[in-house]
């Protein structure tokens, strides 16, 4: 068996290009993500049940689903009700939706770890309950949410490689494309597993990065580490 | 287009064997994953350099790439070097492999939650590791990490759909069959979806089951 | 040691379900594929069984043209076929991987693929032709395609690959399309096409045909360019004794008229098959 390097260099433009695609789906849809999360979670935490129904549902719903189906269900199944959807607006809302629902439970268990006593004393001190959120909360909760929220952020990146299925011009579709031409699967799905290992690392130490700047780390750390489930 | 239900009931006998085949490679590769997840494990315990690198090396590569490449990897790569399986089996080893990465991170958790003394005064009475491993860490880890791991096999029932792209022929594929000669998405994928859906459904339920075992366990 | 015993036995079940793969290899590289598929008497062949009406799924079973061809082929030879649908990104490399004997899809010779594989004779000859949606007013001619998303097969889609060339060259009168989309199978071209997400198809004829034929009165056919393809099936470069026998086969078919009348079943018209000709310059013959 050889290793073609030349399969490689002559095709670094789509593997660029696809590459680019990849980054600016996932960033796009992490930080939708993270947005739809937090109003998914504190739905969950209200005392609403007409809240907390739907936010419970859509989770499950996300969560007991493959990605894969889900894709499918979003391109050719909401355009029967009437909507026209682009494979773009497809892609955003599929991988934003599905951040959404794994987000929101990362969020949802960080709210839960701050412990009681503190928002109640805030709020005895005269605070609001969204400026004791924001005051006392989320700042203290960070150091719980960032473990797991690297590893779904991760996840995230790694499943959009099924949005090439739905004609998305990323990464995947880029090396099918240069395997299209050059009938060397080893050398092109290499380089693709190199470079989104380079993109999940990175990811991954940027986040560690944002850990250590949180105050409480050190002891989350501790804690989260059992729970952890980690997603593909 | 509207939703026509005899499409669902025509296709109902195939998306059940695809199912069937669904649950069948999932269970597989959870078997093969705990193995693998239990060897990556020793050896990361084995305090040989290289090799303990080596593990690290595998588990990142296996965590920080997509499982769509690994799968298609694994199918074409290994007969480049000689290694011919077949599809079902090529999906169980894909499938396995990247679980076992994830496994023996639940195993490393579940280790933390046995108490060091336990060691301590397995080698203050001389026992040897394999013993102490074999008949003292491992079935109280396998007990612990119950609940992560049966969430690690939905996990798995869901990534199954990706054996789709070398020809597994399970639920997704079958799915995807059907639409082809029918021409009916609506139908199959939200019938797809729900054969999943209460699948993984009934499988979390039995994982927060587990879960209220170990944790009475626990404490 | 009850524990060592378990541990001994899954690795016997382990080693006993990996190795009798291994003398089960779907053709080795030997010279004499054929006459080692006749001794086994088994045939492994790959389709990529989402190409109406060349080969689709239908109540569980792969049918369509291909498959007629196929089983009559597989008849007169006498053996067990074993068939395995796989998705096209699949077949390709699959082949090339040894992981069945030949592929039994619709497959258009043309220089690049002729080149790395042992194309058949042709089983159909068909056209690239564009469809869209009936009464859509916006796509008036295959010649000006400005503005247009259109949707195709992924590469090495035979289809696509020709379309790519003939818009490198309406690009340059700058009609060239707005952009196109790659799909994994050809439903997934028609299904795009009806919920506007794309504004036409590119594909082979009988398979635009097929497509209006499922979806009476949605859509309609603009036209077809370049000249005409052949179709055939392809085995690995070295194994051309192979190669040769399902020539021999598909050339008896057609002499027999069973070829013709299957294209009637199929496509509703018949082609006429060359004995030669069809292989580009420097293909493997």
């Amino acid at each position: 068996m050889k290793f073609d390097l030349s399969v490689i260099t002559s095709n670094w433009q789509l593997f660029a290009r696809g590459f680019g695609v990849t980054l600016v789906y996932c960033g796009v849809s992490s930080i939708l993500g993270l947005c739809l999360g937090l109003v998914v979670a504190l739905a969950r935490l209200s005392r609403s049940v007409w809240l907390r129904g739907p936010a419970v549902g859509f989770v499950e719903l996300i969560r007991d689903t493959p990605f894969l189906v889900q894709v499918f269900v979003i391109f050719f199944v909401v355009p029967a009700s009437g909507l026209t959807i682009s494979a773009t607006t497809a892609g955003i809302a599929a991988l934003t939706l599905y951040g959404g629902a794994y987000f929101s439970e990362s969020i949802r268990g960080a709210i839960l770890s701050v412990p009681r006593g503190q928002t109640d004393a805030a709020h005895a001190a005269g605070m609001s309950h969204v400026l004791a959120m924001r005051r006392i909360v989320f700042p203290q909760m960070m150091a719980y949410l960032i473990p797991p929220l690297t590893n779904q952020l991760i996840g995230l990146v790694k499943d959009s490689s099924v949005l090439s299925i739905i004609t998305v011009p990323e990464l995947t579709m880029a090396t099918q494309r240069v395997l299209g031409t050059t009938f060397a699967p080893i050398e092109a799905f290499s380089m693709a597993a190199l470079l989104y290992w380079v993109l999940t690392a990175c990811l991954a130490a940027l986040m560690g990065r944002l850990e250590h700047h949180t105050p409480t780390h050190r002891a989350a750390r501790q804690t989260t580490a059992f729970l952890t489930v980690a997603d593909r | 287009m509207t939703f026509e239900p005899r499409y669902v009931v025509q296709a109902l006998p195939f998306l059940i064997r695809g199912a069937r085949l669904t649950l069948e490679v999932s269970l597989f590769a959870i078997a093969l994953g705990l193995v693998v997840g239990v060897l990556l494990t020793i050896i990361r315990q084995s305090r040989i350099k290289p090799l303990e690198a080596a593990a690290s090396i595998y588990i990142s590569l296996m965590r920080g790439t997509p499982l769509f490449i690994q799968i298609l990897i694994v199918y074409f790569g290994l007969s480049e070097i000689g290694v011919d399986l077949p599809r079902f089996l090529a999906g169980v080893i894909a499938l396995s492999l990247n679980s076992g990465a994830y496994i023996t991170e639940m195993i490393r958790g579940g280790l933390t939650a046995i108490p060091p003394g336990q060691r301590d005064a397995a080698k203050a009475l001389g026992m040897p590791n394999r013993y102490l491993w074999g008949h003292i860490l491992l079935p109280q880890v396998l007990f612990l990490i119950m609940p992560p791991l049966t969430i690690e096999f939905t996990g798995l029932l869901k990534a199954s759909a990706l054996l789709s792209v070398i020809g597994v022929v399970e639920l997704t594929r079958t799915s995807q069959e059907i639409i082809i000669g029918t021409f009916r998405p609506v139908e199959l994928w939200l019938t797809a979806a729900t054969f999943y859906f209460v699948m993984c459904f009934v499988l979390g339920a039995v994982a927060r089951r587990f879960e209220r075992v170990a944790a009475a366990y626990r404490a | 040691m009850r524990r060592k015993g378990a541990l001994a036995f899954m690795i016997a079940v382990l080693v006993a379900t990996l190795m009798p793969w291994y003398p089960m290899q779907a053709g080795a590289a030997a010279p004499g594929l054929f006459a080692q598929i006749k001794k086994q008497g088994q045939v492994t062949v790959a389709t990529e069984a989402a190409y109406y009406p060349f080969e689709f799924v239908d109540n569980g079973k792969i049918v369509g043209y291909d498959k007629d061809v196929l089983d009559a082929i597989i008849k007169a030879w006498g053996i067990k076929l074993n068939q395995l649908d796989l998705p096209f990104a699949g077949i390709l490399p699959g082949l090339e991987a040894k992981k069945f004997d030949f592929v039994a899809t619709a497959l258009l010779i043309n220089p690049d693929r002729a080149k790395k594989y042992a194309f058949t004779m042709p089983v159909a000859q068909v056209k690239v032709g564009l469809l869209k949606r009936k009464g859509d007013p916006r796509v008036t001619s295959v010649s000006d395609l400005s503005g247009l998303v259109i949707g195709s097969g992924t590469p090495p889609a035979g289809p696509t690959v020709i379309f790519m060339h003939y818009n490198d060259t309406l690009k340059a009168q700058g009609k060239g399309v707005k952009a196109q989309k790659m799909f994994a199978s050809s439903p997934d071209e028609f299904l795009a096409l009806s919920n506007k997400q794309v504004d036409a198809v590119v594909d082979s004829t009988p398979v635009l045909l097929g497509a209006m034929r499922k979806f009476p009165g949605v859509f309609e056919l603009v036209g077809t360019f370049g000249t005409p393809f052949w179709v055939g099936w392809v085995t690995r470069p070295d194994n051309l004794d192979l190669r040769d026998a399902i020539n021999a086969q598909i050339r008896k078919l057609r002499d027999s008229g069973e070829l013709a009348r299957l294209q009637k079943k199929w496509f509703g018209y018949t082609m006429e098959i060359p004995d030669s000709g069809y292989l580009p310059p420097g293909a493997i013959r």
